[in-house]
């Protein structure tokens, strides 16, 4: 297992060492393909926005803070590419009591994996509310670093937690 | 005077063992009261333990310390919690008993109403009590 921490790797890959930018993405490809790929609902875009992330950490490797979290630099330009990719660029502004986006009608769940109607009903919650749940549940990130990612507060983190756990129960119960 | 809402809020980050140890008593206080909040409890529990599933399958990789030096899966941590819940209520239900020595009392105050004054017609309880 390799313990070297994301930065000392990062300063590495600063002073031009080839072999530290590849144990670093090697690191965080998986996970954050996995993170995309969970937003954009595509896993070519997801792959795509992957490669623009480290292509970005490697341009912009001077200007990156010393002593900034490479995690959440990393999920968070992941995530504006994402979004990017999602909304054509613009953000829609973002209302913290819309937790659907659509609606999901129980005959897509019915008869389906456990595995499947998670997802079917992730792809239905509206973007701050997927992004949350994924970066929590999936990625297992802290409040801090979900809020540091999602340029937010720890207690909207919390607030849209709740919120969108409490959609998911009433809407899944019957199928948990 | 928080809502249930408002606990039911706290539990979410309970699950993500972001409350403080405070928070975490005031929790279960709440839960020892209210079974709907239980019943909210015992659902997001379960939500979490699909995702945990759902995910097991995609990333074998554990993030956190708990998972690093315990090993624990979701439904053993999950049993667990369980059972700090129970004990927190149990506790909590203790505390709202009174102490032994008033229980005491009360069961022999029970026993002395329950049963005729037979010492009446047979002498006094100190002859009962030399038998």
């Amino acid at each position: 297992m390799n313990s070297t921490t994301d930065s000392a790797l990062f300063e590495q890959i600063r002073s031009g060492n080839s072999q530290a930018f590849t144990q670093l993405y090697e690191r965080y490809r998986v996970r954050l393909r996995r993170y995309c790929a969970r937003l954009l609902n595509d896993e070519q875009s997801a792959e795509d926005v992957v490669q623009n992330v480290f292509i970005k950490l490697h341009s912009e490797r001077e200007t990156i803070r010393s002593g900034q979290s490479i995690q959440s630099w990393i999920f968070t330009v992941a995530r504006n590419e994402a979004f990017g990719e999602l909304r054509k660029g613009k953000l829609d502004p973002i209302d913290e009591e819309i937790v659907w986006e659509g609606t999901l009608p129980d005959e897509e769940l019915q008869n389906r994996e456990r595995k499947e109607i998670i997802d079917a009903a992730l792809q239905h919650l509206h973007a701050p509310f997927r992004e949350v749940i994924v970066l929590r549940e999936y990625e297992r990130l802290s409040y801090e670093e979900i809020a540091s990612i999602m340029d937010t507060t720890i207690s909207s983190v919390k607030s849209r937690l709740f919120k969108a756990r409490k959609a998911l129960i009433e809407k899944l119960k019957p199928y948990l | 005077m928080k809502t249930c809402d408002e606990y039911q809020e706290m539990m979410s980050a309970y699950i993500d063992q972001e409350l403080n140890d405070n928070e975490t008593s005031q929790l279960f206080y709440h839960l020892s009261e209210c079974l709907e909040c239980r019943e909210f409890m015992k659902s997001l529990l379960t939500l979490h333990s699909a995702f945990r599933d759902s995910d097991a399958s995609q990333s074998k990789k554990p993030t956190s310390l708990w998972e690093r030096k315990l090993s624990l899966s979701f439904p053993a941590a999950a049993v667990i919690t369980f059972a700090m819940l129970l004990s927190g209520i149990l506790f909590f239900e203790k505390m709202n008993q009174p102490p032994k020595v008033v229980q005491k009392i009360q069961t022999e105050y029970v026993y002395m109403t329950s049963f005729p004054p037979v010492y009446a017609t047979i002498g006094s309880p100190n002859d009962v009590k030399s038998n």
